[in-house]
């Protein structure tokens, strides 16, 4: 076996390329990918003329053809096992350099497609933590070079496996956290309003645009039946009561659904939460992936003292499934549930913290920029054109006016930085106030930013951003942005901690 | 979660500010590469301009051409002029434990990535940078593409440097 493991680390530590017949793949690929270019051929052909058809043919056949080989010429890897690092060498006019640590290399897969099946090829997935990791795919190599990779990947595993997990959970196992159905129903009748109304609009406008589709029109009736009504105030009460009963009852019936039954049970490493009453979903929670703890409470929901939580964990792939499965949201926790979940997560409690808040600029630009300027611009109109001559339309302006500079105040107002010891913590929201919580060591980077009409002032935003959700603040004193961020690097840097 | 107002605590005394940190500038020379860029893209579209203001009927009948086509040179001019301070705000610094990169004219942008967070480095050289022999370094991290800096106009030895320097960092954290 050693010998074996010698003789593949001398072979892949040069530069190799992949097997020749990669150039197919990438080939029958771009034309895949590409295949609606082909209605160009289309064209000539419904002209009769086949030879200019043909000719276009060849010319993207060769199109393609050479750049699926240059594609293949410049790609080459090797493994620098001395200092664990997979390295890729390629491209034709832009050369780039890449190189990863067996570390981040999470897992190696071998795929294969139906191409792959008539060269006998494989396709070597690398799946990196984090956002580029696609880019270190090699597309086709050899049945033989295949086999190499799962010794490579038992290699890389060997170096990735070996740091040891600290165990430092010893009591509260067996405890589980539960939400029973009253408290389903509590939580499906007071969130998610916004969220469903906008959804029932979108729907609404995709079914309008499918009857435009299917060439029905619906316009006149459309028109007849808004200007035939009369508006009186009982029928404008009654349509709004039926929109809240069908939004409140839809987001009843889904939050029921989906999360009836929720449990979620500690064992030593990690949560095993359970729920869902048509499908059963089971997600695994370990503390060590948690990025963003967030608590999402509206003013009805703090008057039934009931919350909304989210975690997210470190997501190690991009697909659109990795959302689902790296989520966990809780809905209606109590406040005590959500502090045994918190330190369950994070053993330990906040601490104390310095507590800070927006400049007042911060309103008085939304101000101006979401209420004042377009409300101003609407009047404009009103008055020079006779485009909005509507009796009802200064009231809509002045309506528009007041609830904007509302929604404004509000979004200021509730807006709270806090940053602890070991966290860092951001209130924000109108109605659902959101507070994330974040570790300061888990950071991936941080953005300042600085406009310059703000630099007088000495104001200035900053981002927070870790492997699953981030935290953005802006208009906040600069210099303790500033001094907040040099605290966070020096905790993330000075911590030999996993991230995740 | 008791939150007392105690500056002291939390803060921790004595520790590197990254604001009084030395910004090193780009390198001169990457600013033709800018400006090859520019004006290949501003010979690009002004043919095409031209071109189409001669080709379609709508535009055939505008009266205000002149008045067109000085606001269209006038705008590429500013985009010059733009490029140009643009450049000249870009910087960056190689700290003991982690890279900082600074950009923007309108925005002054501070991103600062630790070592220990990167995930692998990529090292570009386009077409015309390789006249100048100039090389860009790409820094990923998990926390998504919006962050992960490319950081562009290092002279090709001195990309290979940092980068060599900045992997043997990541190796050394690996290995503790």
């Amino acid at each position: 076996m050693e010998d074996i493991k010698a003789s593949v680390i001398e072979r892949f530590s040069n530069f190799r390329k992949q097997s020749a017949f990669g150039t197919f793949i990438f080939f029958f690929e771009s034309i895949r990918k590409n295949i609606f270019n082909f209605i160009i051929v289309l064209l000539p052909i419904f002209q009769g003329k086949y030879t200019v058809a043909l000719f276009i043919l060849i010319v993207i056949f060769i199109w393609y053809g050479s750049a699926s080989f240059i594609k293949y010429y410049y790609f080459a890897y090797s493994f620098d096992f001395s200092k664990s690092e997979f390295l890729v060498n390629k491209g034709f006019l832009k050369k780039t350099k890449l190189s990863i640590p067996f570390e981040k290399i999470q897992q190696i897969n071998l795929n294969q497609n139906i191409i792959h099946k008539i060269f006998d090829l494989y396709e070597i997935q690398m799946d990196t933590a984090g956002s580029s990791s696609t880019e270190v795919d090699i597309k086709a190599v050899s049945k033989k070079t295949a086999d190499d990779f799962k010794i490579i990947s038992q290699i890389v595993k060997k170096n990735f496996d070996s740091k040891p997990t600290k165990k430092n959970i010893s009591e509260s196992i067996n405890k589980s956290l539960k939400i029973n159905l009253i408290t389903l129903v509590k939580a499906g009748l007071t969130s998610r309003y916004f969220e469903t109304l906008g959804l029932i609009t979108g729907t609404t406008f995709v079914l309008l645009q499918y009857l435009d589709d299917l060439k029905i029109d619906y316009a006149d009736s459309l028109k007849n039946v808004l200007f035939d009504t009369n508006y009186t105030i009982n029928f404008i009460l009654l349509i709004v009561l039926i929109i809240i009963t069908f939004v409140l009852t839809l987001n009843l019936i889904t939050t029921v659904i989906k999360f009836f039954n929720f449990s979620a049970k500690k064992k030593s490493e990690s949560l095993e939460i359970e729920f869902g009453l048509i499908k059963t979903r089971s997600i695994i929670l370990s503390p060590l992936k948690v990025q963003e703890f967030r608590i999402s409470q509206n003013w009805l929901q703090k008057q039934i003292k009931i919350r909304e939580i989210r975690i997210n964990q470190a997501s190690s792939d991009e697909s659109s499934a990795s959302n689902n499965r790296n989520t966990i949201k809780v809905p209606g926790c109590s406040l005590d549930q959500k502090n045994e979940l918190f330190e369950f997560i994070y053993q330990k409690k906040t601490g104390q913290a310095i507590k800070l808040k927006p400049n007042i600029r911060k309103f008085i630009i939304n101000f101006f920029c979401f209420s004042l300027t377009p409300s101003l611009i609407v009047t404009a109109i009103y008055l020079i054109f006779p485009l909005l001559k509507f009796s009802i339309t200064p009231f809509l302006i002045i309506g528009y006016l007041l609830f904007t500079t509302f929604v404004n105040w509000r979004l200021y107002k509730n807006n709270e930085l806090y940053f602890y010891n070991n966290f860092i913590k951001v209130k924000s929201g109108f109605w659902d106030i959101n507070t994330k919580i974040i570790q300061s060591y888990k950071i991936q980077s941080v953005v300042l930013t600085q406009p310059i009409w703000h630099k007088k002032y000495n104001l200035g935003n900053v981002t927070f951003l870790t492997a699953g959700g981030q935290i953005r603040v802006s208009t906040y004193k600069y210099d303790l942005l500033k001094k907040i961020v040099n605290n966070v690097l020096f905790k993330a840097e000075k911590t030999s901690r996993r991230w995740m | 979660m008791s939150e007392k107002f105690s500056n002291e605590k939390i803060f921790v005394k004595n520790i590197p500010e990254f604001e009084n940190e030395q910004i090193t500038p780009i390198e001169k020379d990457y600013y033709n590469v800018i400006a090859i860029n520019t004006v290949i893209t501003f010979l690009v579209f002004t043919v095409a301009y031209f071109i189409s203001l001669n080709a379609f009927e709508f535009l055939r009948k505008i009266e205000f051409k002149l008045l067109l086509t000085v606001c269209y040179f006038v705008f590429w001019f500013f985009l010059f002029i733009y490029g140009w301070y643009a450049f000249k705000k870009r910087g960056y610094c190689f700290r003991e434990h982690d890279v900082i990169y600074k950009f923007g004219l309108f925005e002054e942008t501070v991103v600062l990535i630790p070592f220990n967070r990167i995930q692998h480095i990529a090292l570009h050289q386009g077409i015309f940078s390789r006249i100048y022999g100039l090389a860009s370094l790409q820094f990923y991290t998990a926390g998504g593409s919006t962050t992960d800096i490319n950081i562009k106009g290092f002279k090709l030895e001195d990309a290979k440097k940092f980068k060599e320097f900045v992997s043997n960092k990541i190796e050394k954290i690996k290995s503790k």
